[in-house]
């Protein structure tokens, strides 16, 4: 019996125009389907449905027929359905409801009514299929974001349900938690699981997946297998769906008359399929202006957390930023790098060390001084929404600063103009994208013209075209109003794409920093803390392309001249 | 430092305690410390407790110490001004007013002041040595419904969460150039405090709304709609430590009640 059968799906939310129809999908035992499409496509709502919870925890107008191993969802519970999927969403901190792991993980198996024998083993088991045994008796909020979701797998492995359904596990995490989840998730589907996920990190599962489904325009528009993906290349950019970099590369070359075949997505495997290649060189088009002035100055900056845990975040921290640069810093999660930002920006004074921004301390200045000096977008939009609607939100800063409100609107009709909110700025702020709310985080900042503006993680969350507009923004701030722009991230793409400069953090050092384009070519020492160059830049660093290309388009520009010869390896 | 009121995660004597256990030291201490002439003593033996049998020195909460100093200070400020009588350690005059600081009303001011921070402090014991999940637990024990006992632990589970988050809101209002939460001006402090539930407030419907459907989808009604009772795979249970210490507990009460209500060994 197949797992899951749509048969002329549609669904809309309660007064809002239909989001899916005529959804017709077919998962059969053991395969494993990754769903693919832009954001707001309706991929979490499709889980949903599969999963039972529309309609029965979020109410809308469903159609046609749903039947989940043989079950019409539509005329069972959601709790007997639910017994026989485990669901994994994106943020693990909304689905752990123990303290302690091992209680996590048996949870799911005392409502199952398990016999105490059988939730010791499945326990057991479960742990040591993610391998997490250590976790055990952890208490679960001590844990990283990528542990908490592994033993948010566990809890949903421990009863043996006969299907997963994985709605982006790994969105929220650093590149170590994501690869310790997708491991959890090779792991899943190597034991011969049934599997329907969404993962924005398709080349880290490019192996395992047997189809790739593209819900577009409400509905499927392509259902495929991995193998024949880049035939359908202009239906994925056509959708904004990103294909695995070198993946698309292949395919791009291919259109551009150069026989290549397809690319694997990982560099060392791509590489040699691509070593007879002589590339032209050409001349880098971002040469680092070495005029401008330095806006940031940090000096042997230090921080130790109080105790109990006591841990020195940042050690010696020594930089220098222009003004109007774009600077991405990158590291695994503990790597120092919202320490320093904090630090950067006031929020926390530093155990050694300064930080001037135009020759002034930052940790002299009154608070109102700081905000007018170092604007900080914090992670979570949401975290950041003080006031409605949207004008009255960005006003909300100035004013605070002592402009007049008349003042305030008038450079708040600016931003908002320049974000592309104008149009929505009498809506609560609530009821914008969750890109919009990024963008108006960013908006209430920058609209009290802070000479330098931290972002952190300013695209978690985003697809690739929501990304690349808050990038765009943020570079053409710095290069319009002249502000100094510091981003954090674990997007290296955009970095590679967007910044003008790099700093690289391992346990509080900062171990390099420079343009991405030199930054890059160092792999060994961006491993240590979990960076891992865009695959593009991998490969010019393998075939030894000079530049090095940071985007696909480089790459491409590269590699296709038409006197380059394709020697196979 | 950590979250107030969170617990501490070791594993010592108190921790293994069954948490009806402490509850009961907890209130019987209480009565205890409004029973003795010298609570001061009570205070910091109870400090004492925390560090040598649960192994959390004060520098892990002193947040909640520092917190409860102003209060205690206050307590006993108002009653070396309120309480009248000699000997008085200073007096003064303002104009038909007589203003004065009195030796009986700081040792009121003082006693009160140290059983406020003690019913604090054995709170803070409490909360600090047992796991939300095993209080949640042992309420159920006790005949509270499942789902009610485990939302109660789930809750306290919730709090290190939104202390953060408060945090986090705390900053963003700071970069926005207002230090409202920061303000002792009451009339500043009160609006921010409104300000910043905003996004606290709208954060948390959003969290518990995917919570509530991610326990639906581990099977939190599963044994209501079988009709099979939940299996609890690691049940609390009194040992004979807890049965002893209770018993201990309300033996010391039940003296030094008597020996306040029908003896001279304690003043009244």
């Amino acid at each position: 019996m197949d797992p899951i059968v749509l048969d002329g799906v549609g669904f809309a939310f309660p007064a809002l125009p239909p989001l899916l129809h005529d959804v017709n999908l077919t998962i059969s035992e053991g395969e494993v389907v990754a769903l693919v499409g832009p954001t707001g496509c309706g991929k979490s709502t499709l889980l949903h449905i599969c999963a039972g919870v529309i309609p029965h925890f979020i109410s809308g107008d469903l159609t046609g027929i749903v039947r989940v191993f043989g079950t019409n969802t539509a005329e069972t519970s959601l709790a007997r359905i639910a017994s026989n999927i485990g669901t994994v969403t994106q943020d693990p901190e909304n689905q752990l409801f123990n303290l302690i792991v091992a209680d996590e993980i048996a949870w799911g198996m005392e409502n199952r009514g398990f016999a105490r024998p059988d939730i010791r083993r499945g326990l057991d088991r479960a742990l040591d299929f993610f391998r997490i045994p250590h976790l055990r008796d952890r208490i679960t909020y001590d844990l990283s974001g990528g542990e908490k979701q592994r033993v948010v797998l566990a809890a949903n492995y421990a009863p043996a349900p006969k299907l997963f359904v994985l709605d982006d596990p790994t969105s929220q995490l650093d590149p170590i938690g994501a690869q310790q989840v997708l491991s959890g998730i090779q792991a899943l589907a190597e034991s011969g699981q049934t599997i329907l996920l969404v993962e924005s990190k398709l080349e880290e599962i490019w192996s395992l997946v047997d189809r790739v489904v593209l819900l577009h325009n409400g509905t499927i528009e392509l259902d495929t297998t991995r193998d024949q993906l880049d035939r359908h290349l202009e239906r994925f950019t056509a959708a904004n769906v990103p294909l695995p970099q070198l993946v698309e590369l292949g395919a791009r070359l291919r259109r551009r008359g150069v026989a290549v075949p397809a690319l694997p997505p990982n560099p060392d495997n791509a590489a040699p399929l691509l070593s007879g290649i002589r590339a032209q060189p050409v001349e880098s088009e971002r040469p680092a202006d070495e005029t401008r002035r330095t806006r940031v100055r940090v000096k042997g900056l230090s921080y130790r957390y109080p105790p109990p845990r006591r841990t020195l975040a940042v050690d010696g921290v020594d930089l220098e930023i222009p003004a109007g640069s774009v600077v991405g810093v990158v590291g695994q999660n503990g790597s120092g790098k919202t320490t320093l930002a904090r630090c950067l920006s006031g929020h926390l004074s530093p155990s050694a060390g300064s930080v001037s921004v135009d020759g002034r301390d930052v940790h002299r200045m009154s608070v109102r001084e700081r905000a007018a000096t170092v604007g900080y977008v914090f992670q979570n939009p949401d975290h950041q929404i003080f006031k409605d609607p949207v004008l009255e939100d960005v006003v909300f800063g100035p004013v605070n600063l002592g402009a007049t409100r008349e003042k305030a609107i008038e450079s708040a009709e600016r931003v908002l103009r320049a974000l592309d909110l104008w149009e929505v700025r009498n809506l609560h702020p609530f009821r914008l994208s969750k890109g919009g709310r990024q963008r108006l985080a960013i908006a209430a900042i920058a609209v009290m013209q802070p000479p330098v503006m931290i972002i952190d993680e300013p695209t978690t969350g985003q697809d690739l075209q929501e990304s690349h507009a808050i990038m765009t923004l943020l570079v053409d701030l710095a290069r319009d109003a002249g502000q100094t722009v510091i981003v954090i991230t674990h997007a290296m793409h955009l970095v590679a794409e967007h910044c003008d400069l790099m700093a690289a953090l391992f346990e509080g050092r900062l171990i390099a920093f420079g343009p991405p384009e030199q930054v890059f070519r160092n792999e060994e020492l961006l491993r240590q803390t979990f960076v891992k160059p865009p695959a593009v830049t991998a490969l010019g660093n393998r075939l030894g392309l000079e530049p090095r290309p940071l985007t696909l388009e480089d790459a491409i520009d590269r590699l296709a001249g038409p006197s380059l010869k394709v020697a196979r390896g | 430092m950590r979250p107030l009121y969170q617990f501490s995660g070791q594993d010592s004597f108190l921790h293994r305690l069954d948490p009806r256990t402490k509850l009961i030291f907890v209130l019987c201490y209480l009565l205890i410390s409004f029973l003795v002439p010298q609570p001061w003593v009570l205070f910091f033996l109870l400090i004492a407790a925390i560090w040598f049998l649960a192994g959390i020195p004060p520098t892990e909460y002193y947040p909640f110490l520092l917190l409860m100093l102003p209060i205690m200070v206050a307590i006993t400020l108002v009653h070396i001004f309120l309480i009248e009588g000699p000997p008085y350690l200073w007096s003064t005059h303002l104009g038909p007013v007589h203003i004065s600081a009195s030796s009986p009303g700081l040792h009121v001011g003082l006693d009160l002041g140290f059983r406020l921070g003690t019913m604090g402090l054995a709170f803070t014991l409490f909360a600090m040595t047992t796991e939300p999940f095993q209080w949640g637990m042992s309420m159920y024990r006790w005949g509270l419904p499942y789902k009610v006992a485990f939302m109660f632990a789930f809750a306290i589970r919730l709090y290190p969460l939104i202390q953060e988050e408060f945090i986090v809101i705390q900053r963003a209002l700071k970069a926005r150039g207002s230090n409202a939460l920061s303000s002792f001006n009451p009339f500043v402090f009160f609006p921010g405090v409104v300000t910043s539930a905003v996004p606290l407030g709208l954060g948390a419907i959003r969290r518990s709304q995917d919570i509530a459907m991610a326990m639906e989808l581990r099977g939190l009604n599963l044994p209501d709609e079988l009709g099979q009772p939940r299996v609890l795979f690691r049940d609390v249970r009194l040992r004979t430590v807890d049965i002893a210490i209770m018993c201990g507990c309300l033996v010391i009460l039940v003296a030094l009640l008597s020996a306040r209500l029908f003896t001279n060994w304690l003043p009244r």
